[in-house]
């Protein structure tokens, strides 16, 4: 599968709106998106359209409808204020409905982000650009009967990519592993095959000489220099699979950007030796009870040190934090430089299945950012999520400046992740007052 | 407004390369970490510094003498490399580090489409250089820690211009004995290059060692490359050279910089093999105490070790090296980590002087007990 695009330049003016809608009617089946979901991507689309139409009317603006690995997306390139996308917040619907007149306005944008899968948002000089998200969707497979046969001969490690191998390797990890431990898009396996097609997902095999699978590990690589892990998932018992998959997957990335090496859900399969413990998380489940759920990390270079952002609240932690771990920091307490701060801010909404997780990642600053957040909590909590995270990148001052804001509102600082921005993020785990 | 349009201008191979971030300076370093001294057991550097003879040039280099560009093609060192290896000056070329000349031969006999052979686990520039020139780099994995013959020769087809062997090994210190690299040689049949990087090779005094100097007698696709780095201790001045026959030498002047080697490093090179013998001698056995210092150790800790030629051994550490080079850097010793070379949790530790590979050896035995905590 190669990577298709598709571009239209235009005005926004409503007059367009059908011409949109049928690039994406007709563009997006054939990038491989359902009739469903080609019709929930048609209408964001279109409500992004009228929502520009009405708020920015004659905007200069490029739609490029494109198929990525898994998903099919419409972004929209344009000149404007970044405070004007305040209604993307998650938590947009109460405001608008409580003050219909000038809410209007921005309810096709709050359309617009509630019936897309997801949503992202970045600004280059003045040019801002926000994609929508359709996901392909995959059959589920079943779990996989685990075979007996003994393993024969020498073991091996590869790089795989077989559909067949993938798919099957998915459903004995599904017979084998609970849930958390591995990613859910293994009961899609459909979804890895073409990741791995594009390079976004990678997989690595230990292989009998017969060519039988004993043990699988996969990875991707979701900012510049860090590499997320799942696994080492092992189907037969066998002496030193375990490390010849870490070994597999280290070699693979050791010559790359990437200098963190981590993994969120590893399972108890993890060889001794190879990582240090990043932080051991109260993760809450649905019977109320707290599982206690090891993060591991290394780094895959010689760390050379760099300085980050924090605000004074945050200062034993991250100094306790960076002890630990030997980690070299200077850390740099920020000051609001005062002047230019927009009202509105916008915090990014990522919901997992289940109502397990909701990760809240702050997009864009403004004075209203504290309350925005309280307004996240407060919407969350009521529709009973039950770990809320908020992740923070050091390397950037004013997310560095949320630090009280955030542990005011019931957040904790969990963990740090090394060099998960241009620096460290700092995630957060909310603290239910009542718990 | 125009932008920069890179993505249309800059070739796949070069925008798939990952750039390779150098350490930062000792000084940042010591600040960064909050330590006084630092030792350097990173680089393979000779501690004991250089042959007398180049002190006296590097205190002897005027200021007067730097408007002057320094000779092209470095013709008095030529001479006395000629002289030293009773090979003609043709057969020389000398770069700024012998990084350069791996350059210059890649240069001269690849183009886009062709292959080179290498090992897995090895110096890694062979395989940088051939990537960010768009050729393939065929990497052979190490058998018992040393080079493959068989597996190389497998991989050799009509798209195959050079083979680099590393001989002794970085970082392993294997090394392949005469006759292991005269049939390779044979076998190889002149179908194409054969660079033997014999950059530690003053370290090696083993009877069955092979000189690529006089192998090239007998097979004129042979290309030693040496360097003043390692055991002459000239890393700051970046000065190596390559050796072949007239004719090999010939076609990669013509992709070699001139001027690229500067005039204290002409002249200390010249002067550092004037009268070697007895500075080789006295690092050979620097080098040996500290394996004897440091060999019992590891073994006393039940800690595998490679400890073969050169003046480095390898470490199989039980943690993270990387978090060990982190913890040691906090006591002031810095070690190579070689989950880069595609070894997890090792460690390369340059061989020096006793007092400072007893200061490792403490800082070691205090980390290990701390982590284990
Ligand atoms: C095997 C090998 N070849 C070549 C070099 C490069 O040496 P130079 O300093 O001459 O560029 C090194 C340095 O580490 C090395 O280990």
């Amino acid at each position: 599968m190669t990577e298709t695009r598709l571009s239209l330049d235009l005005q926004a003016d409503i007059c367009w709106i059908p011409l949109v809608q049928g690039v994406v009617e007709t563009g997006a089946p054939v990038m491989g998106l359902d009739p469903g979901k080609t019709l929930r991507l048609a209408l964001a689309a279109e409500e992004f359209i009228l929502h520009l139409s009405r708020t920015a009317p004659g905007t200069r603006l490029t739609l490029t409808l494109s198929r990525e690995a898994s998903s099919v997306s419409a972004l929209f390139q344009f000149e404007s204020s970044p405070e004007d996308l305040w209604a993307m917040n998650l938590t947009a619907a109460s405001e608008i409905s409580q003050d219909l007149d000038q809410g209007m306005a921005h309810m096709g944008l709050l359309l617009a982000s509630r019936v897309a899968d997801r949503f992202s948002i970045a600004l280059s000089g003045r040019t801002l650009g926000v994609t929508l998200f359709q996901d392909i969707i995959y059959p589920d497979i079943e779990k996989a009967e685990v075979p007996s046969t003994p393993l024969r001969g020498t073991l091996s490690a590869q790089a795989c990519s077989d559909p067949a191998d993938i798919s099957h390797a998915c459903a004995l990890t599904m017979a084998l592993y609970p849930e958390p431990l591995y990613p859910k898009s293994f009961r899609t396996p459909g979804n890895i095959i073409d990741r791995i097609s594009q390079g976004r997902f990678h997989a690595g095999l230990v292989k009998d000489e017969a060519g039988t699978a004993a043990g699988m590990i996969c990875w991707q690589i979701p900012s510049r220099r860090t590499v997320e892990f799942y696994g080492p998932y092992l189907f037969s018992k066998g002496d030193g699979i375990a490390q010849l998959l870490m070994d597999h997957l280290i070699n693979q990335v050791a010559r790359t950007e990437a200098i963190t090496l981590y993994s969120r859900a590893a399972t108890p399969d993890l060889p001794p030796g190879n990582f240090e413990p990043l932080a051991a998380l109260a993760y809450k489940q649905s019977n109320g009870q707290k599982e206690t759920r090891t993060l591991w990390f290394r780094h895959l270079r010689e760390d050379m040190g760099c300085p980050v952002w924090a605000h004074p609240v945050l200062g034993p932690f991250l100094k306790g934090t960076y002890d630990r771990l030997f980690l070299i920091r200077t850390i740099r307490e920020y000051k609001d430089p005062g002047g230019g701060r927009p009202a509105r801010s916008l915090l990014g909404t990522r919901l997992g299945a289940d109502k397990q997780e909701a990760f809240i990642r702050p997009m864009l600053d403004g004075t209203d950012i504290r309350e925005n957040i309280q307004r996240h909590i407060q919407l969350l909590v009521n529709e009973n999520y039950l770990n809320l995270f908020f992740t923070m990148d050091l390397s950037i001052g004013w997310q560095a400046a949320l630090g009280k804001d955030l542990t005011e509102t019931g957040f904790e600082p969990a963990y740090v992740l090394p060099y998960a921005g241009e620096s460290d993020k700092v995630i957060f785990h909310y603290v239910h007052p009542h718990a | 407004m125009s932008t920069l349009m890179l993505d249309r201008i800059v070739p796949r191979h070069i925008r798939n390369f990952e750039p390779y971030y150098p350490s930062k300076p000792d000084s940042v370093l010591m600040s960064l970490f909050g330590v006084e001294r630092l030792h350097r057991l990173n680089n393979n550097e000779n501690a004991l510094g250089p042959p007398p003879a180049v002190h006296r040039v590097i205190d002897g280099f005027k200021a007067e003498m730097v408007p002057v560009y320094p000779n092209g093609d470095c013709f008095d060192l030529r001479d006395l490399l000629a002289a030293k290896f009773h090979k003609t000056q043709d057969q020389f070329l000398v770069g700024n580090g012998s990084c350069e000349v791996i350059s210059s031969v890649i240069k001269a006999f690849c183009v886009k489409g062709d292959n080179i052979i290498t090992a897995d686990k090895t110096f890694a520039v062979y395989e940088w250089v051939a990537e960010f020139s768009g050729v393939e780099a065929r990497l052979i994995p190490l058998k018992d820690f040393g080079f493959d013959p068989e597996a190389m020769l497998d991989a050799v087809d009509d798209k195959t211009k050079i083979i680099f062997v590393c001989n002794p090994n970085n970082p392993t210190g294997t090394y392949w004995d005469r006759d292991t690299m005269t049939g390779f040689l044979e076998a190889v049949d002149q179908r194409c290059i054969v660079v033997i990087d014999e950059a530690y090779c003053e370290y090696v005094d083993n009877p069955d060692y092979p000189d690529a100097m006089q192998l090239m007698e007998t097979f004129p696709n042979v290309v030693t490359f040496r360097t003043f780095s390692k055991m002459y201790a000239l890393a700051a001045l970046r000065i190596g050279y390559l050796c072949s026959s007239p004719d090999v030498v010939d076609m990669v002047r013509r992709t070699h910089i001139v001027y690229s080697v500067n005039t204290p490093a002409q002249q200390a090179a010249a002067a550092a093999i004037t009268d070697d013998r007895d500075f080789i001698l006295a690092t050979r056995k620097m080098v040996k105490e500290a394996r004897e210092l440091l060999c019992p150790f590891f073994d006393g800790l039940g800690i595998p070790y490679l400890s073969n030629q050169g003046n480095y051994m390898m470490v199989h550490v039980p943690l993270s090296d990387t978090l060990l080079y982190r913890m040691l850097m906090k006591r002031g010793v810095m070690v190579r980590t070689m989950t880069g070379f595609r070894f997890p949790n090792w460690i390369r530790i340059s061989l020096v002087q006793a007092p400072v590979m007893t200061d490792f050896i403490n800082a070691f035995r205090e980390v290990l007990s701390t982590a284990q905590k």
